[in-house]
């Protein structure tokens, strides 16, 4: 995901939400919490869009509480076992986990900042070989499924692990997979069409 | 106000949604005026809201303003907004200039053009996908149409500048496809609409849809672009 101004996806993956906790009185914003109250009051919390929640944070007007996807909960289970999370059920419709970390990053001092980066850095490192892996796996087991249709031995897309990895893929993790994919088909294809040319 | 249900930037996420959806499906989708105007009068009444906070702000002294917050999310929400308008204009011309050279600076062509297939007259044409045929111009707001052309012109300004022949150089073309360097000067080519009678260097040419013909190249790729013409 990059930052560029007239990026659509950058636009709307700063609609993620984040709990915030505000320091003072806002008046007549009582209607960005969904509730009925004219103002916001001072230490009321409310969801608010990562877009209005940097300039509140910045300015000092509220707090925010570090949102779920990145709790110790999940921080633990990433360093567990990073292919076994879930990413993308953890953030909701787009499924930005990398993206929102980023966000969040910048609202942060160095120290923990630094930390969410690792968290991101580590899982991504740790998850990527398990992607490529099973990108080039996909394409070959549906290969053999198209050639040898019929033999009713072949498991399509493979165990309930690997189908849980892959529902779980982030937007970026999904990317590379069908990056990863579609040059192992390319690769197939020039490989065999050079053979024979050769021979 | 509205707002006590809808929040800010809600409507803006509904417009870049339209843009996402435009971007996974390839497809052109129909300039949405009615959700542009309703954003603007948002913007309005933002900022008659900033402007009335702000003017009953001044008799107080301004160093310990209590409204600031308040003026702080108006001021964000409306360059939110903004930021989401400028965003699918810029999309929506991307995709324009996108198709503009997809049937080689056929501008006309273009606007006459049923939408579903110009998406994909870059490879395969006359993919005859379902659905009524909508020409790319009812698509598009008048703005666009005019961005359109004076994209064609200022292309059209540079050919001449800084492509034209000099005394032994062939011109250049600008919009010749480059995909595939031709190897034969002929090409057998099959009529697959009807484009009418054409004036070559060999004389004329009736391209009847259906017919086939053996023809100089050079004379009939922008009507290979353009879909008229296949190439056998």
């Amino acid at each position: 995901m990059d930052d560029d101004y007239y990026s659509v996806e950058s636009i709307l993956a700063e609609n993620q939400k984040v709990q915030c906790t505000f320091k003072v009185d806002i008046p007549d914003m009582g209607h960005l919490d969904g509730g009925n109250e004219r103002d916001i009051k001072a230490l009321s919390k409310a969801q608010i869009p990562m877009w209005m929640a940097y300039i509140l944070i910045y300015s000092d007007h509220a707090d925010f509480t570090i949102p779920p996807p990145f709790s110790s909960r999940v921080r633990n289970a990433l360093k567990a076992e990073p292919c076994s999370v879930r990413l993308a059920s953890l953030v909701g419709q787009a499924g930005m986990w990398y993206g929102f970390g980023r966000m969040i990053m910048r609202l942060l001092d160095d120290m923990s900042a630094q930390e969410i980066s690792n968290v991101l850095v580590k899982t991504f490192q740790a998850r990527l070989s398990e992607i490529v892996d099973q990108a080039q796996h996909f394409a070959s087991i549906h290969a053999a499924a198209a050639a040898s249709e019929g033999s009713g031995a072949i498991r399509i897309g493979g165990d309930t692990v690997t189908i849980g990895f892959r529902e779980g893929l982030d937007v970026t993790e999904r990317e590379l997979f069908v990056l990863a994919q579609e040059s192992a088909r390319r690769m197939k294809r020039w490989y065999e069409s050079s053979e024979k040319g050769r021979r | 106000m509205s707002s006590t249900h809808l929040q800010y930037g809600d409507l803006a996420t509904q417009l870049l949604t339209e843009s996402r959806r435009s971007t996974a499906t390839d497809t052109l989708l129909k300039y949405n005026d009615v959700l542009v105007r309703s954003i603007l009068r948002e913007q309005r009444q933002l900022e008659d809201l900033l402007q009335t906070t702000l003017n009953a702000a001044d008799q107080d002294p301004a160093a310990n303003n209590p409204k600031m917050p308040t003026v702080l999310l108006y001021q964000t929400a409306i360059l939110r907004n903004k930021r989401c308008l400028l965003a699918y204009h810029h999309h929506r011309l991307e995709r324009l200039k996108d198709l503009y050279w997809s049937v080689g600076g056929a501008l006309p062509l273009l606007l006459s053009m049923p939408s579903a297939s110009a998406s994909q007259n870059a490879n395969a044409s006359g993919g005859g996908n379902g659905g009524p045929p909508v020409d790319v111009r009812s698509k598009l707001s008048p703005h666009e149409v005019d961005f359109l052309r004076s994209y064609a012109v200022s292309l059209l300004t540079l050919r001449t500048e800084a492509f034209a022949a000099d005394a032994q150089a062939e011109d250049v073309d600008l919009l010749a496809p480059i995909t595939r360097p031709p190897k034969d000067l002929h090409i057998l080519v099959r009529v697959v609409r009807d484009c009418g009678v054409v004036h070559t260097e060999q004389g004329a040419i009736d391209f009847r849809p259906g017919h086939r013909f053996l023809v100089r190249r050079s004379d009939v790729e922008h009507l290979i672009m353009q879909g008229f013409l296949e190439e056998i």
